[in-house]
């Protein structure tokens, strides 16, 4: 993975001192409130119901042990002993205080990382496949892009005061993890015919309030000019989106608004002036970003002393839940005998993509011993170790189990997006983490998780979207309704290679009516399904109508 | 009022500025050479009579200092226009903006209350950090050539 040079830390180390300051300057009342907010936005401080929240960055989702560790500490001595990820693979802290913020970006320089604009109307962290450099579907590792376009997008001096945040996603499979199509833009490297590999260019994509799956702006870009034409973008979106409206200020808005045609045209007429203006890295410059990123040589690490059926566990119930959690898990390696571990974050009754700093560190542990020192974190708010040798599957197993860390749901109906809701977020109008658990505390119940399959749930408690709701197979949106929570469910979206936004269906639905609707939408699936049929299938197959019917049959 | 001339890491009060003209006001006619013009932030500066160029000083426009849009035309008349003159940040500006205010060719900087933003705070911000990573309009090397030298040292 990525480190740092002299330049990175000085950077960092910099940007540290410069907050230092202007939290001074607000805490001494020379910055208003309406002054500060914009430069601790671009320094990952929000304000929330109760406290400050900090986000911290996790570049593209990788960290290393150390990075994990220091974590860990941080979540002990400025938060109540956890933190949370994210659904754009960062993590938010829900409790620091402001003046001991500095402090703990400090902390956070130590292991090189950064909360730089992980909010703001700026341009965020960079998202990527949580398998980049395992998966055996990828061309090539997206994330020394992802590294390119970070350091390149860090305090860029002309798109820090954009119309509204401007989120980036890469993805280098066929399969696509990282919903790549509903980001503000989204890159995703192909080869050509010729052989040659490029990136494919997708803008205009976004959740919130008028969910859009971005259009192809360029098929196929040479990567050596992926600034430039990046900048292009950014300069016309800059110049021309709306500032008049909070809600119609993003990307989305203005393509729509102007037609694909016209913002390619104006994208493509704007680039041919930037293409040879030394915006571009050198090459010598992008081949040392992705020397960092080579793969790790996955023979040199030693082998364990047991084969995998000699540590069979004696008790057959425990083989049979190991085995379970390995079919649902982990996933295959482009190197055999490996496999890409799944760490849920969802234990049923638990609160989402929470994590508490003694899972940290041994996460961090298990990151060491059993993956080529890299941990990485998910879109849908989980961990996951890249490169385990089946030999030491087991052994993580145990490490996972013991901590209430393998939870067999990857993927599963109790594999939920939520956002923090009204428990936490200032603009939610309804609580989401209680609907996630009752309705895992629900599936976990019936007992056949498994046969279900996969089956996206994704919660939003407002309209902002955060919980991803439209593009869950099932989502559902919490609405205020004359002070009485209500949700509104969803059908048929997908934020993968398929991607769709889901349809509304019928009226909205009390907190104790959703989840026993859920429930039914599985009943109705389970009854009607054909083969290994998915959920998502069977409803593409069967229309709105049948669904919505079961939804309100008897309700 | 107080204006500030930008150096490189120093921010300077000068003297306030001559009145700038407006742009409808400008001809052909009327002395380009001799009055600073002021464009609004939302002007396409493709569809300027190219002689606009020969003022002085362009005096663009912050409504609100989250409103970015000054920022690109900045770079577009330094690098599409090749303009030379002064560039004038005028409205609503935070100290905090000052090196990305220098990094896209502005020079000079209205302040409105310069009692709470001090010139010594825009020198600070101007030198906040050593150097960019990214290009933009100022002659400041960005990291990778820095990195290039390193190699080469």
């Amino acid at each position: 993975m990525y480190r740092y040079d002299e330049f990175d830390h000085t950077f960092v180390r910099e940007r540290v001192a410069e907050f230092r300051s202007q939290v001074e300057r607000r805490l001494s009342g020379d910055l208003t409130e309406d002054q500060f907010k914009p430069l601790r936005l671009m320094n990952g401080v929000y304000l929330q119901l109760h406290a400050y929240m900090l986000r911290v960055a996790i570049p593209y989702g990788t960290l290393s042990p150390r990075q994990l560790h220091a974590l860990a500490d941080i979540a002990d001595k400025y938060d109540k002993g956890y933190g949370h990820l994210t659904t754009r693979q960062n993590i938010q802290f829900n409790w620091p205080a402001l003046v001991d913020i500095p402090d703990l970006l400090d902390d956070l320089a130590n292991v090189e990382m950064h909360a730089i604009q992980t909010s703001g109307n700026c341009i965020r962290n960079v998202t990527t496949d949580q398998y980049a450099g395992a998966a055996a579907d990828e061309i090539e590792d997206p994330r020394p892009w992802c590294e390119i376009i970070r350091q390149w997008s860090t305090l860029h001096p002309e798109f820090s005061f954009l119309p509204r945040k401007f989120k980036i996603a890469v993805n280098a499979s066929e399969s696509d993890r990282a919903a790549f199509k509903f980001h503000y833009i989204g890159l995703r490297l192909q080869k050509n015919d010729a052989g040659k590999t490029g990136f494919e260019v997708i803008v205009g994509g976004g959740l919130g309030r008028t969910p859009y799956v971005g259009m192809t702006i360029r098929e196929f870009l040479p990567p050596e000019h992926l600034l430039s034409y990046l900048e292009a973008v950014l300069r016309v979106y800059n110049e021309r989106g709306r500032r008049d409206n909070l809600y119609k200020a993003r990307i989305k808005i203005l393509v729509n608004a102007m037609g694909l045609e016209a913002f390619r045209e104006a994208v493509e007429e704007e680039w041919l002036r930037l293409k040879d203006r030394a915006i571009d890295l050198p090459e010598e410059e992008r081949a040392r970003i992705a020397a960092y990123f080579s793969p790790p040589s996955l023979l040199s690490k030693s082998l364990p002393s047991k084969a995998l059926s000699e540590i069979e566990p004696a008790k057959e119930e425990a083989g049979a839940r190991f085995q379970q959690w390995r079919k649902a898990n982990t996933v295959a390696h482009k190197a055999p005998g490996h496999r890409i571990v799944n760490i849920s974050l969802k234990p049923v009754g638990g609160a989402p993509g929470d994590v508490t700093s003694e899972q940290m560190r041994l996460i961090a542990g298990l990151g060491e011993d059993f993956s080529h020192g890299e941990v990485r974190t998910t879109h849908e708010q989980n961990f996951c170790l890249p490169h385990v040798h089946e030999s030491n599957l087991y052994a993580v197993y145990t490490a996972l189990d013991v901590a209430g860390l393998a939870t067999p749901n990857i993927g599963l109906a109790s594999d939920i997006i939520a956002c923090p809701g009204l428990d936490y977020c200032n603009l939610a109008n309804t609580r989401s983490i209680p609907i996630a658990q009752r309705i895992a505390k629900r599936v976990a119940a019936r007992g056949d998780e498994e046969k279900i399959g996969e089956l996206k749930i994704k919660i939003s408690g407002c309209i902002n979207a955060c919980g991803h709701h439209h593009v869950g197979h099932i989502g559902i949106l919490g609405v205020d309704k004359k002070g009485e929570e209500f949700y509104q469910i969803t059908l048929g979206g997908s934020a993968a290679e398929d991607a769709a936004i889901g349809e509304i269906v019928g009226r909205g639905l009390s907190s104790a009516e959703v989840v026993d609707a859920v429930e039914r939408l599985i009943d109705f699936y389970t009854h009607n399904k054909t083969g290994d049929e998915r959920f998502l299938d069977a409803y593409r197959r069967l229309g709105a109508d049948a669904f919505k019917e079961a939804i309100y049959a008897n309700a | 009022m107080l204006t500030l001339k930008l150096e490189r890491a120093e921010a300077k009060p000068i003297e306030a500025l001559a009145p700038a003209i407006a742009l409808e006001e400008w001809s052909p006619d009327n002395a380009p050479a001799a009055h600073a013009i002021e464009a609004p932030n939302d002007l396409d500066l493709q569809s300027l009579d190219p002689r606009i160029f020969e003022a002085p000083a362009i005096v663009l426009s912050f409504p609100t200092f989250k409103d970015g849009r000054a920022f690109s035309q900045a770079r577009r008349l330094r690098e599409d226009f090749s303009y030379r003159g002064e560039l004038v940040a005028r409205g609503d500006i935070l100290p905090d903006q000052a090196l990305f205010l220098a990094r896209v060719g502005f020079t000079i900087v209205e302040v409105k209350d310069p009692k709470e933003n001090t010139p010594a705070l825009f020198t600070k911000a101007l030198n906040a950090f050593s150097a960019p990573y990214q290009a933009a309009s100022d002659a400041v090397s960005p990291a990778a050539r820095r990195r290039r030298g390193a190699l080469a040292a």
